[in-house]
């Protein structure tokens, strides 16, 4: 039984449309790809389509506490499970440069990433920032052709983190790519 | 196109050991996002959850789970069970109110009374004072063919400082 207060909302039964918000698509061209208008969203989606690195690589993010002007390259937590089709394995850290999230990516025809980052409070000052992530990614030059990543991270410092930056797994340019930035509304 | 994600409904509590989000799930919807975006949990603790249907919250030996436990620290670990009288393992907190995470769950054919209820489940990496982070990957049934109208989240014994829920339907 409840123990104390709770609350509830409901838009009079009638569902609020349109609550996945377009805030910005940036299409890659050997850069970093920066997002550092965040709206006032409690969740951002990012969403990669054909991501590719500027080497075979990783791919990883980073998080900005002053609107970009730097980019923390410390202090990163992850743990995320990659697979394909001769191997699994888990890659974790406590202490890293930067969030990975999925690779090793090659650079061949048709190697790229595709997927998805959550994250979360990253505006929240009393609240570390938190992401999940599911891709799945190519890699020729190993002859893999499928190649998936899902996991967690977080950058545990209670701060505002208004800017988030894409690159390689040792934070390298990407080459190409779009990535998309959602706001989920009345999160 | 109508929308995308689509708000439907929100709940929150303080101090309290459940949260029910009552009649959630209709016909307009096959597929559900759930945002847990505040989960501050009293002790160490992993938050269970329970389906509502016609007859109020069930809590008899329908559910099963498989999870993923992703840690930073250590080996992954893995936790199963079925026949429970509840998901047993959503997401797990330590009693802190900067470092819980938030989750998000997709669930697949509530309102179907033909179809097991299903869901997946992902979450931020919780960040557990002492060890470092872990995160989730959970999947589970409810294994019964029937309309669930809504979703409980429990605690046992810890209770939620704070919980918030928002519930969309995905278009």
């Amino acid at each position: 039984m409840p123990l104390g207060a709770a609350r509830f909302g409901l838009l009079g039964g009638v569902a609020d449309l349109g609550k996945l918000e377009l805030i910005e698509t940036q299409t890659i061209s050997s850069s970093f790809a920066d997002f550092e208008s965040l709206g006032s969203y409690n969740v951002h989606l990012f969403v990669l389509n054909n991501v590719v690195p500027s080497a075979v690589n990783l791919v990883g993010l980073r998080v900005s506490n002053d609107g970009g002007t730097s980019y923390l390259s410390s202090g990163y937590q992850y743990a995320w499970q990659r697979g394909y089709p001769s191997t699994f394995a888990e890659r974790k850290s406590t202490s890293s440069a930067r969030i990975e999230f999925a690779g090793n990516i090659g650079t061949g025809t048709n190697d790229c990433v595709n997927g998805y980052v959550y994250a979360y409070n990253l505006l929240d000052s009393s609240k570390y920032s938190f992401f999940s992530w599911h891709t799945m990614g190519r890699n020729s030059s190993a002859a893999i052709d499928g190649l998936f990543s899902f996991g967690s991270g977080v950058k545990p410092t209670a701060e505002t983190h208004n800017g988030v930056r894409f690159g390689t797994g040792s934070f390298t340019n990407l080459t190409s790519g779009t990535i998309s930035l959602y706001g989920i509304a009345e999160s | 196109m109508a929308g995308n994600l689509e708000f439907i409904k929100s709940a929150s509590g303080t101090s309290v050991s459940s949260l029910s989000v009552t009649d959630c799930f209709s016909a307009d919807y096959d597929v559900y996002q759930v945002l847990i975006t505040k989960s501050d949990i009293s002790a160490t603790d992993y938050a269970e959850m329970r389906f509502i249907d016609s007859g109020g919250v069930d809590s008899t030996a329908n559910y099963d789970l498989a999870n993923l436990e992703m840690k930073a620290y250590t080996g992954f670990g893995e936790l199963r069970a079925t026949g429970q009288t509840s998901f047993q393992y959503m997401w797990y907190s330590t009693n802190g109110s900067d470092n819980q995470t938030s989750t998000n769950i997709t669930i697949y054919n509530p309102n179907d009374s033909s179809s097991y209820t299903f869901f997946t489940l992902q979450n931020g990496a919780n960040f557990i004072t002492g060890f470092g982070a872990m995160g989730n990957k959970t999947i589970g049934v409810h294994k019964v063919a029937e309309q669930i109208t809504g979703i409980q989240f429990l605690l046992s014994p810890a209770t939620f400082d704070n919980l918030t829920v928002k519930v969309y339907g995905v278009k």
